[in-house]
């Protein structure tokens, strides 16, 4: 070992091992050649073969679970065979050299290998053909056959067969019995070649087998066998799974190969059946200007599966696989070779997906109401495992000082309210369960809810239904005053029951309903509502000043009194719809409640992808609603007969919102990804708010503004 | 409270039945997984686009309330 080169050895393999532990994208192909080469400059090149070997291998640990692909693997092993042959340590070199070209057929020396390792690489190389291309026929030792056999190299591949069927190998065993049926075509090896192909799930193989024995079969007085290969066969052609390849119009010279194999442009459109397993679709073309297109799709059958793929050609080589995937791919044949290919990216990705999102919104009004809310929420989810816990965390700095405020309660105010907020859920197959609670804190009004949510995903997930229940509990107090010298308690049963619906391979649908039912005084213990005498002023109008309702009403002023129950409604349908680069979003709630309220609001979003990391969209939210029952614009006072006692309404509303409105929302946003792997985004949204109040005594419309500037990401 | 669970599973029954009524009447496209590549777009996400502020602003100057995923704890801020 030279000791100034170990210091740097040491430090370029931690180096690399480390490194590989954050590579989100690709193996270490280009590390383990650098070193490779490194290595053979340093050490091979001054004759140190012992350091360079013992270096080699550890620079296997470079190569450790998906970090390499196939090929730099392979040169990694054919590394270390030419080492081993300057060694003289011939046999470990061809086992080096078989290692690589097991890792990678295609592998080969580089052109600077001496003559020794290349002799050692050709043997090897000739010895793996031969062993593939002969299988049982390379180990026939030339015995003579047993009666009722011609043949002595046909018998010893159907004992191979046959042992390889007793091991469940069923690849070796169809090979064997293949290599036996060519030499003697018996029946009876002929069956084991179609169970054993019938059990390596090369189905249409196995089909054309059975049918040909279920004919050969009654010639030979083989009833039985010939009946149960014909319903074998039938079985198998029922559940034979099929790909539909739906092709586009207009694409020209469209080539379109299957597993490596073109398919005639007449078969397209039509059923191909096809071995359950995977298999890969791939698609070139031209668009009308000349663009170069391609498509590649890995899929996986499912017996009597029918799968219908859409070739949706793109502009340029496809984005999603590397190489090496790609030729994994299209070697792999079955699932679990198929499932390792994709295992490398999924694998990369990591299961524990974690977001975090910053908020500051601010409103702002004519009214002299203005609110800051700070907020921070995250939320991890587990995707495989299928768990997630979220938390979140408002601030509300609310400052008002409006007129009907002012006029009906105390000066303008200055409050903070702070509501924590967690929640967690569990996926169980189809079925998905959540929990979740929240609180709420201001100087009078205290707020605590529980809530649990549950979602089944039927039909392929295309109908999720959802269940949802939540019990609030509050207690409505008054400023300077302790909860349990003054407060009403409000309890709040709440019910959502929705469904959402895949309605197209673009669009999603979701149907909503909320039942609430409250019970307690919501009532502000703050307004005092006006009282007019209708014999000294006739109705007032709206939109007066305070001056002006201190002069004409009555001295009396009774708090507001709502009622203590009351049951809420509303019904929502949402749509979403993708197109090529833009979304469209629309939602339509309708409410109504036992107090009399009904309301319509219509909110829309289009957001454009402007350009891959910026997303633009114009909002618009249109909100109606009718007025409770009780509310009224001036409450009258009436006095009894006798003149001794004042009447006034038994219900008495000063909450505007609980009026006749129209509120109209205009205003849009943005958003802008970037990062690495543009996991981080920024955001910023703007509304305009215009209310017409239909009803109120001091305020006949407000101007608004909203907005709000934010910054999420997402970590894996 | 009788009266309060009578009303809520009356119309827990009608919406239940109005809702799978038309599930089942849309005949959805089944959309196998990889041709999903549009639904699972960011924006085609089926929670709600507004933000905790934007919720609680429409929470406050609308009278109406729910149609959505579930709601955090009120305020007193009418």
């Amino acid at each position: 070992m030279t000791p100034r080169l170990l210091p740097l050895c040491v430090f370029a393999l931690t180096s690399l091992m480390a490194v590989s532990g954050w590579a989100d994208d690709g193996p270490n192909d280009a590390s383990v050649r650098e070193l490779i080469q490194f290595i053979f400059k340093a050490e091979v090149s001054e004759g140190k073969h012992a350091d360079a070997l013992s270096k080699l291998k550890v620079a296997e640990a470079v190569c450790e679970g998906d970090a390499c692909s196939p090929e730099a693997r392979a040169d990694l092993w054919l590394a270390i065979g030419r080492v081993q042959v300057r060694l003289d340590q011939n046999y470990d070199a061809e086992k080096s050299f078989t290692r690589a070209l097991r890792a990678y057929p295609g592998a080969t020396l580089p052109a600077d290998a001496k003559q020794g390792s290349r002799e050692t690489f050709l043997r090897v190389t000739q010895r793996i053909q031969k062993r593939e291309k002969q299988g049982c026929r390379g180990s026939y030792d030339g015995a003579r056959p047993p009666r009722g056999w011609r043949k002595g190299e046909a018998y010893h591949c159907w004992r191979k067969a046959t042992q390889a069927r007793g091991r469940q190998a069923w690849s070796k065993c169809a090979r064997d019995a293949r290599a036996s049926y060519d030499i003697e075509q018996r029946v009876q090896t002929q069956a084991v070649l179609a169970r054993c192909l019938d059990k390596s799930k090369r189905w249409g193989e196995a089909i054309g087998n059975y049918d040909e024995i279920a004919r050969k079969g009654p010639r030979r007085g083989l009833y039985r066998l010939s009946r149960q290969t014909r319903t074998r066969s039938a079985q198998l052609r029922r559940m034979m799974p099929a790909i539909v390849l739906d092709v586009p119009k207009k694409v020209r010279d469209l080539v379109v190969k299957l597993d490596g194999a073109t398919l005639p442009n007449e078969i397209l459109g039509q059923e191909i059946a096809l071995d359950p397993g995977s298999h890969l679709v791939e698609a070139r073309g031209l668009s009308a200007d000349g663009v170069q297109l391609s498509f590649e799709q890995g899929v996986s059958l499912s017996p009597r599966r029918t799968l219908n793929i859409l070739i949706s050609l793109a502009a340029g080589p496809p984005k999603w696989a590397s190489r090496s995937e790609l030729r994994c791919l299209s070697t792999a044949r079955t699932a679990d070779a198929f499932s390792a290919c994709l295992g490398r990216r999924i694998a990369r990705a990591g299961d524990i997906n974690t977001r975090i999102n910053f908020e500051v919104s601010g409103y702002h009004d004519d009214m002299n109401v203005d609110v800051l809310t700070p907020s921070v929420s995250a939320r991890v989810e587990n995707v495989t495992a299928g768990w997630g816990i979220g938390a979140a965390f408002l601030v509300d700095v609310v400052t008002a000082a409006s007129t009907d405020i002012v006029a009906t309660a105390s000066p303008g105010f200055r409050e903070v309210r702070w509501a924590p907020a967690l929640n967690a859920h569990k996926r169980f197959g189809d079925f998905d369960v959540g929990l979740s609670g929240s609180f709420s804190h201001e100087p009078d009004y205290l707020s605590g809810s529980i809530g649990a949510r549950s979602t089944l995903d039927l039909r392929q997930k295309t109908i999720t239904p959802s269940l949802g229940y939540q019990f609030s509990y509050d207690v409505n107090g008054r400023v300077g005053t302790n909860f349990e010298v003054f407060s009403h308690k409000i309890k709040r049963h709440a019910v959502d029951v929705g469904v959402g619906l895949v309605l197209t391979k673009a669009t999603f649908g979701q149907l909503a309903a909320t039942m609430v039912f409250e019970k307690g005084d919501s009532s502000k213990p703050y307004r005092h509502i006006p009282i007019f005498d209708p014999s000294k002023v006739d109705q007032p109008p709206a939109g007066l000043s305070i001056a002006d309702v201190n002069r004409a009403r009555e001295p009396l002023r009774p708090l507001e009194k709502l009622p203590t129950s009351r049951q809420r409604y509303a019904l929502a349908m949402s749509i979403a719809h993708r197109f090529r680069s833009s979304t469209i979003r629309a939602t339509e709630r309708i409410y109504f409640d036992s107090w009399g309220v009904k309301a319509s609001t219509t909110d829309a979003r289009y957001m454009i992808d402007v350009t891959k990391p910026l997303r633009l969209w114009p909002h618009l939210r249109l909100h109606a609603q009718s007025g409770a029952s009780f509310y009224k614009r001036a409450y009258p006072i009436a006095q009894t007969i006798d003149g001794t006692q004042d009447l006034i309404d038994t219900y008495r509303a000063g909450d505007r919102e609980l009026g006749p409105l129209v509120a109209v929302t205009l205003g849009g946003g943005g958003r802008y990804a970037f990062g690495e792997r543009q996991n981080w985004g920024v955001f910023l949204t703007g509304d305009g708010v215009y209310t017409r109040f239909q009803n109120h005594l001091f305020v006949t419309n407000r101007w608004g503004i909203f907005g709000a500037l934010g910054l999420e990401v997402d970590l894996e | 409270m009788t009266q309060t669970i009578k009303r809520l599973v009356t119309s827990l029954a009608s919406i239940g039945f109005v809702v799978g009524t038309l599930s089942i009447a849309t005949g959805c496209t089944p959309v196998a997984a990889y041709e999903r590549a549009k639904l699972a777009h960011p924006t085609m996400a089926a929670n709600d686009l507004a933000g905790p502020g934007e919720e609680h602003l429409r929470a406050v100057t609308e009278g109406a309330i729910g149609g959505s995923i579930g709601a955090g704890s009120g305020c007193g801020c009418n």
